[in-house]
């Protein structure tokens, strides 16, 4: 069994979210290749071949493959998988990102299979397990696929180490074009802190804030932790903050180490958001909020004194 | 240019769903079921495309069960101008609902064709990423806008960390995310409308499309329940536990 | 009997529910009750963009030809938000008596009803009247330019943003006699109109009328003047289906929030639905629901037919129900929440509130029970 893994990166830098798929592709055995499409990425492929467990890292290098778009990128993909034929891969993984989530399904299509999405766990070669119902129940899913085409999600999985390996890096000369699409241009939100999803601490404020101003509590404390800010629909229903601000099943899924929810109640739709977080922390002025059910550590205060007491004490 | 609009019946949002006893599933018996809320933004996008004068004529189409007819109708409501279901009573994946809107694209023939990024139930978020593959056409996913002129569309898309634009040749599959539009109500007006609109009913065979799938659910389970932990008294406690218990400081 | 809905029945319903979810948060419903209006304005314009406020008309009115179970359709949803539109008054109330009464002429302030344009309120009660229609002491003269209103009207709800108040005014006989009663629309802001606006305890706004020498329009008499009291009374049983609607899904609301209490608070290291006392009081509620549910069904099957014993009695019986049901489950939830079921910030408190009013608006219990027993003896 040889295993494909998409590799998430923006022609620089691997993205983390890359490590927990090669530990899910781990988890199911055999010999694990990562694919590097982009334009310039040789970086990201040399950062790729040091990745522990890696056997061989294909580098497609091409103007095509520059901005991940996935007409031209899942092609490749799919030619990736058909072409190994007899020896080739039993499965492709990528992150469930938005690239993942974008390119993979196209991948899927192409090779006339069913795609597993966002998998927590690893079963076996070929069951896995997924959430539902915005991970209100969790399936239990069996392929049948020559071609196993699966996205995971980063937060079932231990990332592998960064550093360990010495793989090849091998070129890959095809280069697609679909020309049905064309990237135009993006917006990434310039931020100091790290980016929500990726963040390993996050601070979330809740309609206990009271006011999108008090929220500079919130970001006092996440520089003392470099961790990033979220918030709960309350709050940005509120207006308190920006929707992208939004943790919950219809905002941002995260699972870091160290969740700390302030003034927030815990309703389902933003337990659903958090609850995979390594530990979780509360504070409330109400002791019978639901938060506290599945805080690991739950503080009855008052935000505004205990928040500012925290940030002094680290 | 001619609209094709995708819709599934799924449970309502508002419902919470439980795991059957036998694990077989969830159980959906006497549960509420609505139009999938990205569904909602993708008719809403394609009746505002035909207020602005681009779109001439929006068809929806839904694969599922006979009852979808009701989402169907409530598509009608909001300003579809008719619809197509293809009824297959059995559960399908995203891969057998792509290739039976393949078909349907294939006869309709429209310019655009709106889906929800995915469905809440089985969140798989793949149908418009691979309708895409299977008819060769641009994707533009997880769109926050959507902008048609001439034979091309430009869709600014929700990605990590920010937002990107792509520009898609005509025909093209868009998929919706929450903030490209809020939805509208259907009015008492257009609901008496919508039974006078055409709906004409399908079946896969019909189509010529086999549903067959390569994947199997074993067991649907409920999630596993996380333990309340312990009070604090103090943030100097709450300090202490962080770093010398959880060691997460 | 079929009790499912049609195509557009059950698309009715789901425009009403996904309005009120989005419009009333319970955040909202505050912002509502303390504005100066006492509700929404932007939601009645809404309801009215959306055709919502022209359901029972008839389409040559510009209304749709709705009958008692759309109606009751969207006012289910309307009590399970808590909303505090005047929809019963405006739309159902006092709507309804210009369908039935008024002329041409009338009729055509419909269409601004119908389109939410139009406020209308309804000034049947007096403070000695106890619910009975009949007990008026307000007094219509008869002048040279129509007539003259003078007395004092009480809770009138919305009257205070109301365009035109239906007024019931005593043109011959005495204090409670069945005859001589007449319909006039009144302009708030004519002379000698005095409104003192005061809250409600389900946090409506209502207001007291003082009339004094109020000059009204011949043309503005609705009906054969002293005739009034029969349509007055059809009327009403349709507000009272209505009400019921309004009723069954607010007690449908307090039931699932106390469930769900019941299956979240723990004491003594367990969910206190676990303890049996507590299980048949919740079980209590829910047959009080089924009950109500029932009758609120019936009353919304009758209300729409022509005036009958049978329909008279349905009404009284199904207003007695729900009544009975109201206050029970009302009084239930609080006792399963203990504190927090009478706390300002939690929604129950206010479910409560509500359906003790709505036990009292349109007659109580016991009003009805002997209204009941008296259509049983003229049976």
């Amino acid at each position: 069994m040889t295993i494909l893994v998409i590799a998430e990166h923006d022609n620089k830098v691997l993205a983390p979210a890359t490590l927990n798929t090669v530990a899910a592709a781990a988890k199911i055995g055999g010999d694990i290749h990562v694919l590097v499409a982009g334009q310039g990425a040789g970086a990201v492929a040399e950062a790729a071949a040091k990745v522990a467990g890696v056997s061989k890292v294909l580098l497609a290098d091409n103007a095509a493959y520059a901005h991940q778009l996935p007409e031209n990128v899942a092609p490749l993909i799919a030619a990736l998988g058909l072409e190994a034929g007899g020896s080739g891969y039993s499965h492709i993984l990528a992150a469930a990102t938005s690239n993942g989530k974008n390119i993979l399904p196209r991948v899927a299509a192409q090779l006339d299979v069913d795609q597993i999405s966002e998998i927590v766990s690893v079963e076996s070669a070929d069951t896995f397990k997924r959430p539902i119902y915005a991970g209100n129940a969790i399936a239990t899913v069996q392929s049948t696929a020559a071609v196993k085409v699966i996205t995971v999600r980063a937060t079932g999985f231990d990332p592998v180490a960064a550093e360990g390996g010495s793989a090849a890096v091998e070129a890959v000369a095809a280069a697609h074009d679909a020309g049905t699409s064309s990237f135009v241009g993006e917006e990434l939100a310039k931020s100091d802190r790290p980016e929500l999803t990726a963040a390993k601490i996050v601070v979330s404020g809740g309609r206990g804030m009271q006011n999108g101003d008090n929220f500079k509590h919130l970001y006092a404390l996440a520089d003392k932790l470099g961790a990033a800010v979220g918030a709960s629909r309350a709050a940005v229903d509120a207006g308190f903050v920006p929707n992208d601000m939004q943790v919950g099943q219809t905002g941002k899924i995260v699972a870091p180490q160290l969740y700390i929810a302030v003034g927030i109640s815990g309703a389902i739709q933003h337990l659903a958001g958090m609850k995979d977080s390594k530990v979780i922390v509360a504070i409330n002025k109400d002791e019978e909020a639901p938060i506290f059910q599945v805080a690991d550590y739950g503080l009855v205060a008052d935000l505004f004194e205990a928040v500012p007491e925290l940030s002094a004490s680290l | 240019m001619k609209v094709l609009v995708a819709v599934k019946r799924v449970v309502d949002y508002n419902v919470k769903v439980r795991v059957k006893a036998d694990n077989s599933g969830v159980d959906l018996a006497n549960v509420k079921m609505s139009m999938n809320p990205f569904c909602e933004i993708a008719v809403e996008e394609a009746v505002r495309l035909k207020e602005n004068g681009k779109a001439t004529e929006i068809v929806v189409v839904s694969v599922g069960p006979s009852t979808a007819q009701e989402q169907l109708r409530t598509a009608l409501a909001l300003g579809a101008d008719r619809a197509v279901l293809v009824e297959s009573a059995e559960e399908l994946t995203s891969l057998a609902v792509a290739k039976l809107l393949k078909a349907v694209v294939d006869k309709e023939q429209p310019q655009l064709v709106i889906l929800g990024k995915q469905a809440i139930d089985s969140d798989n978020n793949q149908t418009g990423q691979m309708l895409a593959a299977l008819t060769g056409y641009g994707q533009g996913t997880f769109a926050s806008k959507v902008e048609v002129s001439g034979d091309s569309v430009a869709v600014t898309r929700e990605i990590d960390g920010g937002a990107q634009t792509v520009s898609l040749k005509l025909p093209a599959i868009v998929t919706t995310d929450l903030r490209l539009n809020e939805p509208r109500y259907a009015s008492l007006p257009n609901i008496m409308k919508a039974k006078k609109k055409p709906l004409e009913v399908l079946t896969p065979d019909a189509l010529g499309v086999s549903t067959a799938s390569t994947n199997k659910t074993v067991k649907v389970q409920a999630p596993a329940a996380r333990s309340a932990g312990i009070k604090v008294k103090s943030v100097a406690e709450l300090v202490e536990k962080l770093k010398n218990e959880a060691k997460v400081l | 009997m079929d009790f499912k809905l049609t195509e557009e029945q059950q698309m009715l319903q789901d425009t009403a529910t996904r309005l009120v979810r989005d419009a009333y948060s319970f955040e909202a419903r505050e912002h509502y009750a303390q504005s100066d209006a006492g509700f929404s304005l932007a939601f009645w314009q809404q309801l009215g963009e959306l055709g919502l406020t022209a359901v029972p008309f008839p389409e040559d009115l510009g209304g749709f030809g709705g009958g008692g179970v759309d109606t009751m359709l969207l006012m289910t949803e309307f009590g399970r938000g808590l909303c505090l539109e005047p929809y019963v008054e405006s739309v159902i109330y006092a709507g309804g008596l210009l369908m039935q009464l008024g002329s041409p002429a009338q009729q055509n302030l419909l269409q601004q009803v119908a389109s939410g344009q139009l406020l209308l309120a309804t000034a049947f009660e007096e403070p000695q009247s106890h619910y009975h229609l009949n007990d008026v002491q307000t007094r219509a003269e008869q002048t040279a330019e129509g007539w003259t209103l003078t007395g004092r009207k009480a809770v009138v709800i919305g009257g205070h943003q109301a365009g035109l108040i239906l007024v019931s005014a005593r043109i011959s006989g005495d204090s409670r006699d069945e005859h001589g009663l007449g319909l006039f629309l009144v302009d708030p802001q004519a002379a000698g109109v005095e409104r003192r606006t005061y809250p409600t305890v389900d946090g409506r706004k209502a207001c007291d009328l003082y009339l004094d020498k109020v000059t009204v329009s011949a043309d503005q008499v609705l009906g054969e003047p002293g005739q009034a009291l029969a349509a007055l009374r059809y009327q009403q049983g349709r507000a009272i289906a209505a009400q019921c609607a309004d009723a069954l899904g607010s007690m449908q609301e307090a039931c699932r929030l106390t469930l769900d209490y019941l299956k979240t608070r723990q004491q003594f290291g367990v969910a206190i639905g676990q303890f049996q006392v507590l299980q048949h009081r919740m079980v209590d509620m829910r047959t009080e629901l089924e009950q109500a549910t029932s009758m609120a069904i019936l009353a919304a099957c009758y209300c729409d037919e022509a005036h009958s014993l049978e329909r008279t009695r349905t009404l009284a019986a199904a207003k007695f129900i729900v009544t009975r049901a109201a206050r029970n489950i009302a009084e239930q939830a609080i006792q399963l929440h203990g504190g927090i079921g009478m706390t300002w910030e939690y929604s129950l408190a206010h479910h409560a509130k509500r359906l003790v009013m709505l036990s009292h608006q349109f007659g109580d219990d016991d009003h009805h029970l002997k209204a009941y027993a008296a259509l049983l003896d003229a049976a």
